[in-house]
C-alpha cells in the first residue's frame, strides 16, 4: 500500500486529476454564472421592450373604459375586447405567460384586466404581495431584479405605466415570464457547459495519462537496469530513446553503463573479432 | 596524444564515457597491429572505425555504437 502510495505513477495522476478538476471546477462554475447572469439580463431586456411597447397599444377610449371596469364587468364587451388584445400580446410574444392590468390605489394594487382564461384575476382583486418595484411603474418601465414569487407563482415581471385620459397613470399593465422558462434555459446551458467540460477532461485525461504513462514506463527501464547493474550483472542494455530530460538521462546512463561493463570486462572483444587471443 | 587520437576520444567520450579511452587503446592494440591508440593517423581511421563499430556493439545498443563508428569515420 505504502509503494503504491509513494509511487511516481501516483503522484503525477492524483496531481494531474487534482489539477484538472479544479481547472475544469473553477471555469464551470464561471461560465455557468455568466452565463445565468447574460441570460437573465437578455431576458430583463426583452420584457422591457415588451411591455413598453404593450403600454403603448391601447385608445384613450379602452382607458377610459378600463378605468371604469368594476367587478362583475368580466362579460361585457369591453373587457372581453381589451382582453383579447392582451392575448393578441401574448400570443406574439412566446416567453410572455401573463399579460394584465391593474390599478394602483394608494398602497394597494388592484387588477383590472387579466388575459388568463383559466382562473384569472378578477376585476377588482387586490393583489396580495406586490412587489416594490411594481409601485415605481408609474414613473416608467420597470422589470423585476430577479425572479420573484408571490401567491400566483414564480415570475420575472415587467411593468410599465398606461396614460390615463387625464393624463395620470394610475394604470400600469404587467407581464410576466414563467422562471421555469429562464430555469429550463440556465438548465440547458448549464448541461451543455457540463458536457463540453466533460469531453474537454476526457481528452486531456486521456492525453495525460498516456504521456504519464511513457515517462513512468521509461523511468521504470532505467530503474530496472539500476537494480540489475547494482546486483552485478553488466550485460544490460538502456532501451529508452526520447529527446526530452529523461533521454538525456537515460543517455547519461547509458555512457555509464558502458564505462562500467568497459571497466569491469576483462575483454570485451567477441572471439570472432579477436585475430588472436595471445594479442590479449 | 595526435590530433586525430585526441578527436576520436573527444567523441567517443560522449558513448562510452571515462572508460573511453581504455576501449579506444584496445582496438588499436588488438585489431590493428599493437598500433599505439596516440599514434593513430589519418590512414588507419577507416579500420579503426569499423573495429570501434564491432566492439561498441558489445557496450552500448547497435545504433549508438554505428552512430559512434561513422562519426570516427567522418573525423578529418
Amino acid at each position: 500500500m505504502s509503494r503504491i502510495v509513494n509511487s511516481l505513477q501516483t503522484k503525477l495522476i492524483v496531481s494531474f486529476v487534482a489539477l484538472i478538476v479544479v481547472i475544469a471546477g473553477g471555469t464551470y462554475l464561471y461560465t455557468f454564472d455568466q452565463a445565468k447572469q447574460a441570460l437573465l439580463q437578455g431576458a430583463h431586456d426583452d420584457l422591457a421592450q415588451i411591455i413598453g411597447i404593450t403600454s403603448t397599444q391601447f385608445t384613450a377610449q379602452e382607458i377610459a373604459q378600463i378605468e371604469q371596469f368594476k367587478p362583475g364587468d368580466d362579460q361585457t364587451p369591453a373587457y372581453v375586447a381589451v382582453q383579447a388584445k392582451l392575448q393578441k400580446m401574448r400570443s406574439i410574444s412566446p416567453n410572455v405567460a401573463n399579460f394584465y392590468i391593474m390599478q394602483i390605489e394608494g398602497d394597494k394594487v388592484v387588477f383590472l384586466v387579466d388575459d388568463a382564461q383559466d382562473s384569472p384575476a378578477l376585476i377588482g382583486e387586490v393583489y396580495q404581495h406586490p412587489e416594490p418595484r411594481l409601485f415605481q411603474a408609474s414613473q416608467g418601465v420597470q422589470v423585476s431584479e430577479s425572479l420573484y414569487t408571490d401567491e400566483w407563482g414564480t415570475f420575472l415581471s415587467g411593468y410599465a405605466p398606461i396614460q390615463g385620459t387625464s393624463g395620470t397613470t394610475t394604470l400600469i399593465v404587467g407581464a410576466d415570464i414563467l422562471a421555469d422558462t429562464i430555469v429550463a434555459r440556465e438548465n440547458f446551458i448549464g448541461n451543455t457547459i457540463y458536457f463540453v467540460m466533460a469531453f474537454a477532461i476526457l481528452i486531456a485525461g486521456v492525453i495525460i495519462g498516456l504521456f504519464s504513462l511513457t515517462i513512468i514506463r521509461d523511468i521504470k527501464k532505467l530503474n530496472k537496469v539500476a537494480e540489475e547493474i547494482s546486483m552485478g550483472d553488466t550485460d544490460v542494455s538502456v532501451d529508452v530513446h526520447r529527446k526530452d530530460e529523461i533521454g538525456e538521462l537515460a543517455s547519461s546512463f547509458g555512457r555509464m553503463v558502458a564505462s562500467l561493463k568497459i571497466m569491469m570486462a576483462a575483454d570485451v572483444q567477441p572471439e570472432s573479432a579477436k585475430p588472436d587471443s595471445a594479442e590479449k | 596524444m595526435s590530433a586525430l587520437s585526441e578527436k576520436a576520444l573527444a567523441v567517443s567520450v560522449e558513448y562510452l564515457g571515462p572508460a573511453a579511452k581504455v576501449f579506444l587503446e584496445r582496438q588499436t592494440k588488438w585489431h590493428m597491429n599493437g598500433l599505439a591508440f596516440d599514434a593513430l593517423e589519418q590512414k588507419h581511421l577507416a579500420e579503426f572505425a569499423k573495429w570501434v563499430g564491432i566492439s561498441a556493439a558489445l557496450v552500448v545498443d547497435a545504433a549508438k555504437a554505428k552512430e559512434l563508428s561513422e562519426k570516427i569515420g567522418a573525423i578529418k
